[in-house]
C-alpha cells in the first residue's frame, strides 16, 4: 500500500515536473572542459566509503551534453550494453534497475533477476521517475527521450562505445560521475596492456605479410566493414580486413556471398550473431575452394556465455584471441586460457575457466 | 424498406449480369487458347533467357562468355577446364539464388491470382489470410529458440499454415460460409499475429536475435541453397499443378457463391482446396525467403491486362511473369551497388508505381 502511494506520488511529481518542464529547463550551460581520460583526483578512488561532502561533478558526456552529477548511491540502466559497463566498473551493488540481460551478467551479479526494470533499451518514463536514481546511464542512440529524462531532473550520462577509444572514455565518464576514476584508469590500463600482448608479438610483421580476414555477420553475405568496432578488434590482432573499404551506413552491410568469394580472405571469422556455424561453411562443397576453407581457418568468435565482440572490456580478449587465430605460432591456447581467467578475475571478479565460457 | 427493395433489385440485376458472364464463359470464344499459347511460350523463353543472363552477372569476376560456357557445359554434362572456384560461384552460388527467385516469384503470383479469383477481390494478396504474418511468427519463435536455418524454415512453414487454419476455423465456428467473414477473420488473425510478432521482437535479444528477425521479415533470396529449396519444391509443384488443373473451377468461383452453386460447384469444397493450395504455395515461399511484398498483388493484375481474366490463361501467365519479375528484382538488387538492396525495397519501388499505373489504365478503359 505504502509503495503504491509512493508510486502514485512520484507519478504525480513526474507529471507536474513534465508540465512545467519547458519553463524550468535551464539555459544552455557554459561549455565545460572536455572530459579528459587522465585522472585528476586519483586519491578519491582509493578512499572507498569515506563519508564525503555531497559535492557535484560536472561532466561532458559522449552526446556532448553537460551534466551535473551529485553523490551517486543508485544507478539505473535500461540498456543491455550499459549493464556491462556498470558491472565492469564494479558498481553492480549500486544498480537500482537493469536492462535486458544475459546469463553471464547474472553470473557476475546474482541479484540481477530481482532488480527492477525501467524499460528495454528505451526508458519507461514513469518507472524511471518512480525509481529516481542518482545516475542514469543511457545510449546516445536514444534521441527522443532525452528532453523528458532531463525534465525529470535525473542526472544522465549518454555513452557511445562505437570504437575502442570511445569505449574506454565511457568507463572514465562513469568513473568520474561515481567517484570511481581509479577503477576506470585501471580498466583502461588493463585493456591497453592486453592489446599490447597482441601488438608486441606481431609488431614487426609488415602490412603486406599480414593475413587477410573477413568477419561474417548474421547471414553469410553480411560483413563487418571498417567502421565497426569488431573490425578494429581483429585489425588490432594483426589482420587486414578485406571489407574495410565498404563504408556503409548500417552495421553489418550485406555485400553478398559472391563478394566474399571474390575477396577470398586467408581467414574467415564468424560473428556470434550468425545463424550458421563454422562447421557448416567448412563442409559446404560450394565454399571448398576458398583459401580459408581449404586451410581450415574458419572460426566462430568466442564465446557462447560472454560475447567478446560487443563493445566493452572483453574486446581486448577478442583482439588477443584473433591474433592467436591469425598467427597460431605466436600465441598458444594455454596462454589464452590463462589470460581469460585473469581477465574475468580482474574485471568481473569472477573465477571462471575459458573452457566454461563455451558450454 | 425501400432500401431493401432496391438491394433486391441490385442483386437480381447483378445476377442477370452474372448469368451473362456464365454464358460468356460457356461460349467457345472465351475458352479459345490459340492466342494464349504463343504468349506463354514467349514468356517461357523470356524466363529461360532471364535465368541465363542472371547467371552471368555478379560480383565475382567471371566473364559473360565463361559463365555461359559453364552453364552449357553443366547442362550437357561436360567437363570444362576452368577452376572449380569459378564453377562453384556460377553453379553453387548464383544458380540456387536465381532459381529460387523464379520459383518464389511464380508461387507468390499464382497464389495471388488464385486468391483474387476465389474472393473476387482485386485488392487481395497472398498474405491476407494471415499466412505471411503466421510464417513470421513461426520464424521468430525458431530464432528465439536459437534454431538454425532449416528449423527456422520448418517453423515458418508451420506458422503460415497454422495461421490460415485459424483464419478458416473462425467462420466455421460462426457457422458462416460467407467470404466476407473469412476476409474479416483473416484481418483478425493477421492483426493478432502482428501483435505476437511485436511481443517476440520485444523479448528478443537486441544484439543477436532482433537483427535476425528483422532481416527475415525483410525478405531475401540471397541465402537460399539447393537443400532448403529442395524441401519446398515438392509441395510447391503439387499445389501449382492442382491450381492449374482447377483453373476453370476458379473461373466459376469468381462468379460468386450463388452462381457457382447454381452451376453445380461444391463451393465450400472448391474454395477449401484452392485456398489450401494457394496457402501452401505462399507459406513454402515465405518459409525460405521471408516476406516479399507486392509480387502476389501486382503481377496477377499485369497478367489480367495481358491475357484477360480467364484463369486458365491467367494462372500460367502470372506464374511466368512473377518469376521473371522477382528474378529481375533480385538480380538488380545484388549487382547495382556495393551492398545488396533488400528485395522488398525493389519490389515495392517497382510494384507500387506500377500498380498505380494499372489502376489509371483500367480507369481510362472503364470510363
Amino acid at each position: 500500500m505504502k509503495k503504491i502511494i509512493i508510486d502514485l506520488f512520484s507519478i504525480i511529481l513526474a507529471i507536474s515536473l513534465a508540465a512545467c518542464g519547458s519553463s524550468t529547463s535551464a539555459p544552455p550551460a557554459p561549455p565545460a572542459p572536455p572530459a579528459s581520460p587522465v585522472a585528476t583526483e586519483p586519491a578519491a578512488a582509493t578512499e572507498p566509503a569515506a563519508p564525503q561532502q555531497p559535492k557535484a561533478v560536472t561532466i561532458t558526456d559522449q552526446a556532448g551534453r553537460t551534466v551535473e552529477v551529485g553523490d551517486v548511491e543508485t544507478i539505473s540502466v535500461c540498456w543491455y550494453m550499459a549493464n556491462d559497463f556498470v558491472l565492469a566498473m564494479g558498481l553492480g551493488d549500486k544498480l537500482a534497475s537493469i536492462g535486458p540481460h544475459d546469463d553471464f551478467q547474472i553470473m557476475v551479479l546474482p541479484g540481477i533477476p530481482n532488480l527492477q526494470t525501467v524499460g528495454r533499451g528505451r526508458p519507461d518514463m514513469e518507472k524511471l521517475a518512480a525509481l529516481n536514481p542518482d545516475l542514469f546511464i543511457h545510449t546516445v542512440a536514444d534521441k527522443e527521450n532525452i528532453d523528458a529524462i532531463e525534465r525529470l531532473g535525473i542526472p544522465m550520462i549518454q555513452i557511445d562505445p562505437e570504437d575502442i577509444d570511445a569505449t574506454l572514455e565511457a568507463y572514465h565518464l562513469v568513473g568520474k560521475a561515481t567517484g570511481n576514476e581509479g577503477r576506470a584508469i585501471m580498466l583502461e590500463e588493463y585493456y591497453r596492456n592486453t592489446v599490447k600482448i597482441a601488438t608486441d608479438r606481431i609488431g614487426n610483421i609488415p602490412e603486406d605479410q599480414r593475413p587477410t580476414f573477413v568477419l561474417l555477420g548474421g547471414e553469410k553475405g553480411k560483413v563487418a566493414d571498417g567502421s565497426m568496432m569488431q573490425s578494429e578488434m581483429i585489425i588490432n590482432g594483426g589482420g587486414i580486413n578485406k571489407a574495410a573499404s565498404i563504408a556503409a551506413e548500417e552495421f553489418w552491410p550485406e555485400v553478398g556471398v559472391e563478394q566474399v568469394f571474390e575477396w577470398n580472405p586467408d581467414v574467415i571469422f564468424i560473428s556470434r550473431q550468425a545463424k550458421y556455424t563454422a562447421e557448416e561453411i567448412l563442409q559446404d562443397p560450394v565454399w571448398a575452394d576458398l583459401a580459408a576453407v581449404k586451410n581450415g581457418r574458419v572460426y566462430e568468435l568466442p564465446s557462447k556465455l560472454h560475447n567478446w565482440e560487443n563493445p566493452g572490456m572483453a574486446t581486448c580478449l577478442g583482439t588477443v584471441w584473433s591474433m592467436m587465430k591469425l598467427y597460431p605460432e605466436q600465441y598458444s591456447e594455454e596462454e589464452m586460457d590463462k589470460l581469460a581467467s585473469d581477465f574475468y578475475k580482474t574485471v568481473y571478479n569472477l573465477d571462471i575457466e575459458r573452457s566454461a565460457l563455451d558450454k | 424498406m425501400k432500401k431493401a427493395i432496391s438491394m433486391k433489385k441490385a442483386i437480381s440485376m447483378k445476377k442477370a449480369i452474372n448469368m451473362k458472364k456464365v454464358q460468356a464463359l460457356k461460349s467457345p470464344g472465351f475458352a479459345k487458347s490459340g492466342k494464349a499459347l504463343p504468349f506463354n511460350l514467349i514468356l517461357i523463353a523470356a524466363v529461360c533467357l532471364g535465368i541465363f543472363l542472371a547467371l552471368c552477372v555478379g560480383k565475382y569476376p567471371v566473364s559473360f562468355s565463361a559463365s555461359l560456357k559453364i552453364v552449357f557445359y553443366n547442362i550437357l554434362g561436360w567437363q570444362g577446364d576452368w577452376d572449380t572456384m569459378t564453377e562453384n560461384v556460377v553453379m553453387g552460388l548464383r544458380l540456387p539464388r536465381v532459381l529460387s527467385a523464379v520459383v518464389i516469384g511464380a508461387s507468390l503470383s499464382i497464389s495471388g491470382a488464385t486468391y483474387q479469383g476465389v474472393f473476387r477481390n482485386p485488392l487481395v494478396s497472398p498474405d491476407f489470410l494471415g499466412v505471411s504474418a503466421g510464417a513470421c511468427v513461426g520464424a521468430a519463435i525458431a530464432i528465439l529458440l536459437g534454431f538454425h536455418s532449416l528449423a527456422i524454415q520448418a517453423f515458418a512453414l508451420a506458422g503460415g499454415i497454422l495461421a490460415v487454419a485459424l483464419t478458416t476455423l473462425l467462420p466455421r465456428l460462426l457457422r458462416s460460409r460467407s467470404a466476407i467473414v473469412l476476409v474479416l477473420s483473416g484481418v483478425i488473425v493477421g492483426g493478432a499475429m502482428g501483435s505476437i510478432m511485436g511481443l517476440l521482437k520485444y523479448i528478443a535479444d537486441p544484439t543477436t536475435q532482433l537483427p535476425a528477425i528483422t532481416y527475415w521479415q525483410m525478405g531475401s533470396v540471397a541465402n537460399i541453397n539447393f537443400r532448403s529449396l529442395a524441401y519446398v519444391l515438392a509441395p510447391m509443384a503439387v499445389s501449382m499443378t492442382v491450381l492449374l488443373g482447377l483453373a476453370w473451377w476458379i473461373n466459376i468461383l469468381s462468379l460468386g457463391e450463388k452462381d457457382a452453386q447454381a452451376l453445380g460447384a461444391n463451393v465450400a469444397q472448391l474454395r477449401g482446396v484452392t485456398i489450401l493450395c494457394a496457402t501452401v504455395l505462399t507459406a513454402s515461399s515465405v518459409s525460405i525467403s521471408g516476406t516479399i511484398g507486392w509480387v502476389g498483388l501486382v503481377i496477377p493484375h499485369l497478367g489480367r491486362m495481358l491475357v484477360g481474366p480467364d484463369n486458365r490463361r491467367l494462372l500460367p501467365a502470372s506464374a511466368l511473369l512473377g518469376g521473371l519479375f522477382l528474378l529481375f528484382a533480385d538480380t538488380l538488387g545484388r549487382t547495382i551497388a556495393k551492398t545488396e538492396l533488400p528485395l522488398s525495397i525493389i519490389t515495392g519501388l517497382i510494384g507500387a508505381p506500377f500498380y498505380a499505373w494499372l489502376l489509371y489504365k483500367n480507369h481510362t478503359r472503364l470510363s
